[in-house]
C-alpha cells in the first residue's frame, strides 16, 4: 500500500552555496583580503574600474582579481598584461558566479594580504545578486549610457549593494541621464549605500572610491 | 534567469529532506517552496528545469508549488503601502501624497515541505 506523508523542512534552497560562502569569508579573513564582489551589466565598465582601482590600491598592499566570464579570457589577459595577479572562471553559459567557483579560483590565485581581492561577476543585473560569494562588500556599477532607471528596473541587485558607482560620468552631456532620478531610484530600494560618480576614462572620482575601500578595509 | 541552478538546489534539498525518512524507495510527489518577490524565480521556467533534472530520480514527476512572499512599496512620508509586483518598475513616488517610496521585499528562497510516497 502507498503511504503519503508530508515532511515539513524549512531549509534554504541555497544552503550549499551559503555554507561555502561562509567558509570563503573565513578564508578571506585569514588571508587578510578585503574581498569585493563587483556586479554590473555588460559594458558598464567593470574591468575598466578594476584596472583603475588596482592602480590606486596597489601602493597600499597586495591586489588580485578573480575574473568571471561566460566565455573567453580577454579581461584576464588584459589585467595580467598590466602585471596584476588574476585568475579566470569561465561559467560556460552560466549567468552568475557561485561560492564554490570562488573557492577553487582562490586556490589558483595564491595571493595573501593585507590587500584587496576583486571578483568581477558575470555581466548581468539579475542572477549575480542571488549568490553570496563570501565577499565583504558588494559594489554595483551603473553607467550613464544605460539610463537612470536601472535601480527601479532591477531593484534586487541595487538593494544588496554596499556601494553604488555611476561610471562614464564624463558622458553626461551626451545622454538623458537624470542624476536626481537615479538617486531616487537607489534610495527607494537602498537607504544607505553611498553613490559615487566616477569616470574610468578620465580618472574622476576614483580616489574617493579608493578611499571608501580603504576605510572598509580598516573597519574589518 | 538562473532557474537551472535553483532547480538543482531544490532537488538536492528535497532529496536530502526525503533521505531523513530513512526508507528506501521513497518517491517525492510534491515540493513546496517559499520565495521572496525578488528571488528571481519564474515558475514556468523553474518547472521546465525541474522536469528535466529530476528524470530518473525519486523526484521525477513531483508537483512544484511556489508560495511567493509579497513585496510592497511603503511611503516614507505618509506610510501609504501598495503591493509591488516584481515584474514591474519600482515607483519612487507615493501615488497618494507624492512622498518617497521604499521597497520592502526580500529575495530569500527556501524549501517549506515535501510530500513523499513510500
Amino acid at each position: 500500500m502507498t503511504k503519503k506523508k508530508t515532511i515539513t523542512a524549512r531549509r534554504s534552497i541555497l544552503s550549499a552555496n551559503d555554507r561555502q560562502a561562509a567558509a570563503n569569508t573565513r578564508l578571506f579573513k585569514k588571508l587578510g583580503l578585503t574581498t569585493i564582489n563587483v556586479m554590473a551589466s555588460p559594458g558598464a565598465g567593470k574591468t575598466s574600474l578594476l584596472v583603475r582601482l588596482l592602480q590606486a590600491l596597489s601602493p597600499h598592499g597586495s591586489v588580485g582579481v578573480i575574473e568571471g566570464d561566460v566565455a573567453s579570457s580577454i579581461d584576464t589577459e588584459f589585467i595580467a598584461g598590466l602585471g596584476y595577479p588574476v585568475t579566470q572562471i569561465n561559467t560556460d553559459g552560466g549567468c552568475h558566479l557561485n561560492a564554490v567557483d570562488i573557492s577553487a579560483a582562490l586556490g589558483e590565485l595564491k595571493i595573501s594580504g593585507p590587500g584587496f581581492l576583486f571578483i568581477e561577476n558575470i555581466g548581468n543585473l539579475i542572477c549575480p545578486a542571488a549568490f553570496d560569494l563570501g565577499e565583504q562588500a558588494r559594489l554595483v556599477i551603473a553607467s550613464v549610457p544605460e539610463g537612470d532607471d536601472k535601480p527601479r528596473k532591477y531593484p534586487g541587485i541595487f538593494m544588496k549593494a554596499d556601494v553604488v558607482v555611476v561610471n562614464k560620468i564624463d558622458t553626461l552631456a551626451a545622454f538623458d541621464f537624470d542624476r536626481a532620478a537615479f538617486t531616487a531610484g537607489v534610495r527607494a530600494v537602498n537607504p544607505a549605500a553611498p553613490i559615487l560618480e566616477v569616470s574610468c576614462r578620465t580618472g574622476l572620482g576614483i580616489d574617493a572610491l579608493a578611499d571608501w575601500l580603504l576605510a572598509l578595509q580598516k573597519a574589518r | 534567469m538562473h532557474e537551472a541552478a535553483i532547480a538543482q538546489a531544490i532537488l538536492d534539498t528535497a532529496r536530502s529532506a526525503a533521505g531523513k525518512e530513512g526508507k528506501k524507495n521513497v518517491k517525492i510527489t510534491r515540493i513546496v517552496i517559499v520565495a521572496g518577490a525578488l528571488a528571481g524565480i519564474e515558475q514556468p521556467s523553474l518547472e521546465m528545469y525541474l522536469t528535466e533534472l529530476s528524470r530518473g530520480t525519486p523526484a521525477e514527476g513531483a508537483v512544484l508549488e511556489v508560495k511567493t512572499t509579497p513585496a510592497r512599496l511603503v511611503c516614507r512620508d505618509c506610510g501609504h503601502a501598495m503591493p509591488f509586483d516584481s515584474g514591474r518598475t519600482v515607483d519612487v513616488q507615493c501615488d497618494k501624497c507624492g512622498g518617497a517610496n521604499r521597497l520592502e521585499a526580500d529575495d530569500s528562497c527556501y524549501l517549506e515541505s515535501i510530500e513523499v510516497e513510500s
